[in-house]
């Protein structure tokens, strides 16, 4: 496109035009649907643009928290910050009446320091559980053995479907979470099918902690016959869903299908992970 | 204890936070969080939740002082302590006692309808298109890119950051902008620009 002609439109859209060169162009935009068009992808792709800056400052606020969290600037403030919440003082008791509340009031404040932590120790076993499970690692190796398969047959300079693919999985593999997510979505929503693109997309969720977007991903990939994520991808929606609410029976019955599959290489580790679900489950 | 990064003045410090400097975000942190949290402890607010809040609170400060209309009128403590507010209002579902005026220097998001709220998603996705084309460009590309129209940096400036000549850069940025807008176009999400924009 004329080069005139879209830097008008982004003066247009910018709103730097005097008014009356402002009311010529939108005289002209009603009378041509080829400029209204022009003006909407350029408005789409500076939006665009502003998008990916956005997300590059994001990127850039988040590792310096990311640095000062690690410094353990924000552990020193909880300390500083941290006050008794409860002060319990003693006095000797004349009457029996009194006593007797007495008692019954730590009786009460027993149980429920007793039901709080049990409740607090549930919470943490399932996040242990994902924790000690969770291996980022492991799907950063997968990345990577799956760029050394990928081979562009693009012409020069035209970037093909597989090498958005190997661009979205090094960006993933360099941790630009964001970037790899955007990149993925286009593949993802051009073929819906494409079982690495949707994998990682519900990988990077989960690396973000939002674990119910990444388990809506997952689970179509869980159930495709053919995909070499297959299993991987049920071995992550389980680690989902421990990590959300009312979820428990279905992360059970995840891991007992991969610990009942023979055929499945980390079918021992699923059983492990099951045994230590399994006194939950039956509480 | 981490000696604290500190600057001449409010506005050198808005300076470096336009440019995205991480030691400005760092010093942001040093100088504010602090009182920040302790703000958000009173009002209920506590952990994570506090770091969230005030990651947050730097991204709208940035946000704002991006806005080439931006002046500043107040103390830059005023300024965290508006929007921290702000955020923290919103995030407990409290109304303010009290009008605070430097809280309407800083509108935050406003609360969308059902169908807005479609029609932003499609929008986002259809951005999300955008930032996956513009991640295949090659670096250079990218970079005049986001210098001419996030940074919105003058192209003499954007010449002297990129080593590159005034008209160099002019004809740089026309040919990547191009690149990309024949790429963004051959995705079904920008098949309807004709309905849209009639």
């Amino acid at each position: 496109m004329n080069e005139q002609y879209i830097d008008t439109i982004h003066r247009y859209l910018n709103k730097t035009m005097t008014q009356a060169e402002r009311n010529t162009f939108e005289a002209e935009l009603q009378r041509d649907p080829e400029l209204r068009e022009a003006v909407e992808l350029e408005r789409r792709l500076l939006a665009g643009l502003e998008k990916a800056g956005e997300q590059r400052l994001q990127q850039t606020i988040g590792t310096v928290h990311t640095k000062l969290k690690d410094e353990g600037f924000f552990a020193a403030d909880a300390k500083e910050d941290s006050k008794p919440e409860l002060t319990i003082t003693y006095s000797s008791n004349r009457f029996t009446m009194r006593k007797l509340i007495s008692i019954a009031a730590s009786l009460l404040v027993l149980a429920g320091a007793v039901w709080f932590f049990a409740i607090r120790d549930a919470s943490v076993e399932a996040k242990d559980l994902y924790n000690e499970y969770y291996k980022p690692d492991t799907d950063v190796q997968r990345a990577r053995d799956v760029i050394a398969t990928l081979e562009s047959h693009g012409l020069a300079g035209v970037p093909t479907d597989t090498d958005s693919l190997k661009t979205a999985l090094e960006l993933y593999e360099a941790s630009k979470y964001d970037e790899a997510l955007a990149l993925l979505k286009v593949i993802a929503e051009a073929h819906p099918e494409n079982d690495i693109a949707q994998y990682y997309i519900g990988v990077i969720h989960m690396d973000q902690e939002r674990y119910a977007k990444a388990i809506e991903v997952l689970l179509p990939v869980s159930r495709m016959d053919n995909s070499d994520f297959k299993n991987q991808a049920l071995w992550n929606l389980g680690l989902c869903y421990l990590r959300t609410e009312n979820n428990q029976q279905d992360a059970y019955n995840v891991f007992q299908s991969l610990a009942d599959d023979p055929e499945y290489p980390d079918h021992r580790n699923a059983k492990a992970l099951l045994e230590q679900l399994l006194p939950k489950k039956k509480n | 204890m981490p000696k604290p990064l500190t600057y001449e003045s409010d506005a050198t410090h808005l300076m470096a936070l336009r440019r995205e400097e991480p030691a400005a975000f760092e010093a942001l942190y040093r100088q504010y969080f602090r009182m920040v949290a302790k703000q958000a402890l009173v009002m209920g607010v506590t952990g994570t939740d506090i770091e969230d809040l005030f990651q947050e609170l730097v991204l709208i400060l940035v946000r704002k002082v991006r806005d080439t209309e931006f002046k500043l009128s107040a103390k830059m403590s005023t300024y965290v302590y508006a929007v921290a507010r702000n955020l923290l209002l919103k995030k407990t579902g409290k109304k303010a006692e009290f009008p605070v005026e430097e809280s309407t220097l800083l509108a935050l998001e406003e609360s969308w309808s059902a169908d807005e709220l479609d029609a932003r998603i499609e929008m986002e996705d259809r951005l999300n298109v955008v930032v996956g084309y513009l991640e295949l460009l090659e670096d250079d590309c990218r970079e005049v890119l986001r210098l001419s129209f996030y940074e919105k940096l003058p192209q003499a400036e954007i010449a002297q950051v990129m080593g590159y000549s005034d008209s160099f850069v002019k004809v740089k940025k026309h040919r990547c902008l191009e690149y990309l807008r024949k790429q963004v176009k051959t995705h079904p999400l920008f098949k309807d620009l004709q309905n849209d924009a009639s």
